[in-house]
């Protein structure tokens, strides 16, 4: 049986209830002496850069801000991309030919992000990334059940094929 | 008898029995669907789906505010004209279990709005879908009403 995994949790008082929709959630908050499961790292500058250490044991996303930092840190092995309403002006054709030469996977916050990034970045998928996960991410009281994921990206126009990978496959490539 | 008499009653009787075919033969094949009614599958956009849903709440919660929710959720994401089209209604409501009756046009959408009634409600209220279906029936039997 496939699992389904939500990729970003930020709030205790949610996990809970993720727990009884999700076979696995990934948290990013600390519980119960427990360290959390992935952590997102914001690259602003070169020194963000030399501060970065990739752990196997944990999942680290990577947030540039910077274009240059992009190739850089892809170099020293980060996968996961997060891509919201702050930096999707960066995203020209020269990274996302960088993002198919890495086979990087795309991550959308969903309560950080417009919907119109969604889009564009799931007709991404044609071309130059094949995996994107929709994270809930979700510090308040926000639970994005996988019906509701699927339904808001049909609803944007991407194709039923296309949202069932996103919501239920991409998401088990981030455990692998 | 004469010849000319045997054959018209024999047209007659061959008229006869080929109406009758013909009568029995349609009454048959109009049971089928797709030879002379429209299957039912044909996509009717009227066509009715109940979303089951699970209502997490910190205290009580009536319908009307559930319902409230729901349509101030859909009309924050999609706008009015998508609420009206899709003009979800919360019709059952009984231990934190709900079914919203919404159509075929619009349930993706009130699905997609959900995880926004918290927001727009001010209140700790948590509504998930679990389950999308055709049947009021069907639905009722998922919540327990039988």
């Amino acid at each position: 049986m496939r699992k389904v995994i939500e990729p970003c949790v930020r709030s205790p008082k949610v996990y809970e209830v993720y727990r009884k929709y999700y076979d696995e959630v990934l948290v990013e908050f600390k519980r119960e002496s427990v360290n959390s499961d992935r952590i997102t790292v914001t690259l602003k500058g070169e020194r963000d850069l030399t501060r970065l250490k990739l752990s196997p044991k944990k999942i680290t996303v990577i947030k540039p801000m910077n274009r240059s930092l992009i190739k850089k840190a892809l170099d020293l092995g980060a996968k996961i991309i997060r891509i919201d309403t702050d930096n999707y002006s960066l995203m020209k054709k020269g990274q996302l030919n960088l993002f198919r030469q890495y086979d990087v996977i795309i991550e959308l916050p969903l309560n950080a992000v417009n919907y119109l990034i969604v889009k564009n970045v799931a007709s991404w998928s044609t071309r130059y990334v094949i995996d994107v996960v929709l994270s809930s991410c979700s510090e308040g009281l926000e639970v994005w059940h996988p019906l509701s994921k699927m339904a808001l990206l049909t609803s944007l126009g991407v194709s039923e094929v296309d949202a069932f990978h996103f919501v239920f496959i991409s998401p088990l490539r981030l455990l692998t | 008898m004469s010849l000319s008499a045997i054959l018209s009653l024999l047209s007659l009787v061959i008229s006869l029995t080929s109406l009758i075919v013909i009568i029995v033969l349609y009454r048959k094949l109009s049971k089928i669907p797709g030879i002379f009614r429209p299957s039912k599958n044909v996509k009717n956009p009227k066509a009715k789906r109940y979303i089951v849903v699970d209502v997490l709440s910190g205290g009580s919660i009536s319908t009307d505010e559930i319902e409230r929710g729901v349509r101030e959720a859909v009309k924050l994401m999609f706008g009015q004209v998508w609420l009206d089209l899709a003009n979800p209604k919360v019709v059952y409501y009984i231990d934190g279990k709900g079914i919203i009756s919404t159509n075929r046009i619009g349930y993706k959408v009130v699905l997609a709005s959900l995880p926004k009634v918290p927001e727009v409600t001010n209140r700790e209220i948590l509504v998930v879908p679990r389950k999308t279906t055709g049947s009021i029936k069907k639905a009722k039997r998922l919540i327990g009403l039988g």
